[in-house]
């Protein structure tokens, strides 16, 4: 909560006197009576009146009418196809803009070859820029570059793709935080940038395990806010890259279920699947895309099951499979 | 006013990735298997398996293998060994690059002799038993680098060792998230491979098998190429290699074996 | 001359008061009976999204008079919810259909759009990406609510988005707690105005983890820093959803589907 300033009113001499009175922060100010504050400050109501707008002018969000909204809405891009057939079917329209997309899975299920092939089907026919987060240096140019190749670009095409997939290494999620808000600010200018893959979040929320704070949900909530602004305010997609862990359930099943008259009880093992990142995160992404590695026996590839659940109805889980191979996710 | 980041496009991510060669294993089927004819530098490989299974002997190869002379192709570089477990011998070592060596000598058919000395230069061992120590070499890592510009390897051996004892599962994954995240920051900049190996544990009830690297499902995802090595039997030298988890290659399984030499295919 | 600027800020205060404007009694029958009533705050939680619920309150408020409905302004604070113009859309529209067949009125497209139209003037949307603006903004509230009256109903999607943000290492306030404060200030601003609120959490975010019979009680009438209608909402994997519903005398549930991603009452 920003604290007062120094205003062409509001002089040292006169904060000092708020402070003295807890008046302190621009909300304290807000809440306070305008008539206290003006027998306070010996500024006159309209002062008040006018310091007041003026905080209103520099912090309050603006009230949008929705036929203004809509009009404005009608020329932006709403979704963003992934390029990937079976999983635009299930999607339907695709990747959402302004609202954070999650992939997530097991080790080894392919959410990385998934995060490196749309940042390729997402720039290669337009002049779109993707930006990739790399958190754990899963991103390889070199592979990206085979994939090209298999598809028999040439490589002046190979080039050009490849210059539009821009990415940016970042270790810890004070970092993260930065980044998102230089692009916010201006600072990082990065033109037609319309997506942005952060792969993955695991890495940078695991370092503030076990510290005794909840430091680390405090710099999720300033990335969750971060990000909804540039998403919706860049007209940019946004993919947060999860991972899942396993847990087991031991489940006791009673005796008299079973046909024998053994009268051990029998241990079944119940595998469960948890999406990491805890409660806070749960509900913040529009759409969540499952990855599941399925034990098929072909060497060239290795098919993929995947789960993709859309906020609205959680339980309409739809599902297709994809391809993972030299030519990379089809 | 410029950011502090700096933003890379894929073109030159290209070019910093092929510019110098992977650290053989000297095996060349699992050199084809690992992708790239080896490990490739800047990435975080992960080696996996029971005592016994090749984890130490792999690294001591690859720490004789970064030494290649550059007429070869190789890299004519250090290697840094982070020992904590005591599973090193200094006699293992040497024989394994001694063979190396000679075998680079017979094929370059050079007559300069390599200096036993000097190729023992270029290994630095560093002896981090116990949690304290390790964290504190760690921490240090980065000057370590910038006074040996030429290490071109890193390995940890292994990395859950450190973690058995005194701390939480939940303090343990913090500070070995943070730890990784320093290290493959100063690797990935400076172009240096990093190897670690990990123990196995028992979680019974899983589907895929109740044995499995220590160190959680939340590690299991961090290091860019997963390795498990096995011995299919239990006498013999020979010994699979399954990629579990890879960012560049598909799972496949190689077949090396163990000889006095080191690491070689198998005949 | 800076008081009589004051006497005229509080003479459309006085009038905005007095100015007969359409609550939203009698929306929304199959939950709220003859209520929600002026005043009243209603808490809407769940597992995973609140949005189709949100998105029925949203547009029934606003069907037009012509077709039965309370013809309400809305404001809707967006903050970590997910709500889409388009998806609100869609909603609006199915529900416009369905009404303008019942009431055998003409329901070509032309008139559809007449009416999408005048339901999307009613509908004011505030995006909010951080704490400070959140409060700022809540603050600024009584000023959207003079310059238009016919606003009946405000929805916070959620009253919960900014909570860990505002967190440090010394303390952490009580969830609870962090609402009842929320309230309190919006009780505050909104006290001179005819509206009823309704606001969205995610399930946890409760400092007592328990069902809802066994959560903080509602009151009858509206009371500072508490609430008048609790409604969870419960999904299920076979497509089994209901809503539990709490207030100050009885609690009930109601059963429904989702189709085409909008609810239908079972």
């Amino acid at each position: 909560m920003n604290k007062l300033q120094e205003h062409v009113y509001l002089t040292e001499t006169i904060l000092r006197i708020l402070k003295q009175n807890r008046i302190i922060t621009i909300l304290d100010f807000l809440q306070e009576d305008a008539e206290k504050l003006s027998t306070l400050t010996k500024l006159n109501l309209s002062q008040i009146l006018e310091i007041r707008q003026a905080i209103f002018n520099k912090h309050s969000a603006n009230l949008i009418i929705g036929s203004t909204l809509f009009v404005n809405n009608i020329t932006t891009k709403k979704f963003i196809l992934t390029g990937i057939n079976s999983l635009d079917t299930t999607l339907v329209s695709g990747i959402p803009v302004g609202l954070i997309t999650e992939i997530c899975g097991l080790a080894g299920s392919g959410k990385s070859q998934l995060c490196m092939q749309l940042a390729i089907n997402f720039v290669k026919e337009s002049n779109n820029i993707v930006l990739y987060i790399d958190t754990k240096g899963d991103f390889s140019a070199v592979r990206i570059q085979k994939i090209l190749e298999a598809h028999g670009l040439s490589h002046k095409d190979m080039a050009v793709i490849l210059l539009k997939i821009r990415v940016v290494y970042i270790w810890n999620i004070e970092e993260l935080i930065r980044l998102l808000e230089n692009i916010k600010k201006g600072v990082l200018k990065i033109e037609n940038l319309s997506m942005i893959i952060i792969d993955s979040l695991p890495c940078l929320m695991f370092q503030h395990f076990g510290d005794n704070n909840n430091m680390g949900l405090t710099f999720l909530n300033r990335v969750i806010n971060y990000s909804r602004y540039l998403s919706k305010e860049f007209q940019i997609g946004f993919i947060f890259v999860n991972i899942q862990t396993r847990w087991i359930d031991q489940d006791i099943t009673d005796p008299e279920d079973t046909e024998s008259a053994c009268s051990i009880k029998d241990l079944t093992y119940n595998e469960k699947r948890t999406r990491c990142l805890g409660k806070y995160w749960k509900t913040i992404p529009a759409l969540v895309i499952e990855l599941e590695k399925l034990k098929l026996e072909t060497n060239s590839c290795v098919t993929i099951k995947v789960l993709v659940t859309h906020h609205i109805n959680p339980s309409a889980i739809k599902s297709c499979f994809i391809n993972v191979s030299a030519q990379g996710v089809i | 006013m410029s950011s502090e980041f700096k933003i890379y496009n894929a073109t030159e991510l290209w070019q910093i990735e092929t510019s110098l060669p992977s650290i053989p294993t000297f095996s060349q089927n699992l050199d084809k298997v690992l992708g790239n004819d080896g490990i490739q530098l800047g990435s975080l490989t992960e080696l996996l398996g029971l005592p016994g299974s090749g984890k130490t002997q792999l690294c001591l190869q690859l720490c004789a293998s970064v030494q290649v002379p550059k007429a070869l192709g190789g890299l004519n570089s250090e290697a840094l060994y982070i020992d904590t477990n005591s599973n090193f011998t200094l006699s293992r070592f040497k024989e394994i690059l001694f063979s190396s060596l000679a075998k680079c000598q017979r094929i370059m058919d050079s007559s300069i002799p390599i200096r036993e000395e000097d190729a023992l230069k270029k290994f630095h061992y560093v002896k981090a038993i116990g949690l304290e120590k390790f964290c504190a070499f760690l921490y240090q890592l980065p000057n370590f680098i910038r006074d040996k510009p030429n290490v071109k390897l890193i390995v940890i051996d292994s990395i859950a060792f450190p973690f058995k004892d005194g701390i939480s599962m939940k303090q343990r994954t913090g500070l070995l998230f943070r730890l990784v995240a320093d290290l493959q920051k100063l690797t990935l900049k400076n172009q240096i491979a990093v190897v670690l190996t990990n123990e196995m544990t028992t979680r019974i009830g899983l589907s895929t098998g109740a044995i499995v690297g220590s160190l959680g499902d939340t590690w299991s995802h961090r290091c860019n190429m997963r390795v498990l090595l096995s011995a299919p039997e239990p006498l013999e030298n020979i010994r699979l290699a399954a990629i579990l988890k890879s960012n560049i290659v598909a799972e496949d399984v190689g077949k090396f074996q163990i000889t006095h030499e080191g690491i070689r295919d198998v005949q | 001359m800076t008081s009589t600027k004051c006497k005229v800020e509080s003479g459309i205060q006085l009038l905005a008061r007095l100015t007969k404007k359409t609550g939203i009694q009698r929306f929304y029958p199959t939950i709220f009976g003859n209520g929600p009533n002026l005043g009243e705050f209603i808490e809407i939680y769940s597992e995973e999204s609140t949005a189709c619920l949100l998105a029925e309150f949203i547009c029934e408020s606003l069907i037009s008079n012509e077709l039965g409905g309370p013809e309400s302004s809305v404001i809707v604070f967006n903050t970590d919810g997910k709500l889409t113009l388009d998806y609100l859309i869609n909603i609006a529209k199915s529900k416009i259909l369905k009404l303008s067949n019942d009431n055998t009125h003409k329901s070509s497209t032309n008139n559809i759009n007449v009416l999408l139209n005048s339901i999307l003037k009613k509908m004011f949307i505030v995006d909010i990406y951080e704490s400070t603006q959140f409060y700022i903004t809540i603050q600024n509230l009584d000023f959207f609510l003079i310059k238009n009256p016919n606003i009946s109903l405000i929805i916070f999607d959620t009253l919960t988005a900014f909570y860990w943000d505002e967190q440090d290492l010394q303390k952490v306030t009580k969830m609870d707690l962090y609402i009842k404060k929320l309230l309190r200030m919006i009780q505050k601003v909104v006290k001179d105005f005819k509206v009823t609120v309704i606001y969205s959490r995610p399930e946890y975010f409760s400092t007592n983890k328990e069902p809802i019979e066994n959560l903080e009680p509602c009151c009858e009438k509206p009371v500072i820093e508490q609430i008048n209608y609790r409604i969870q909402i419960v999904y299920n994997d076979n497509g089994q959803n209901h809503i539990n519903v709490r207030t100050y005398d009885k609690q009930f549930q109601k059963a429904f589907n989702i189709i085409n991603d909008e609810i239908i009452w079972m």
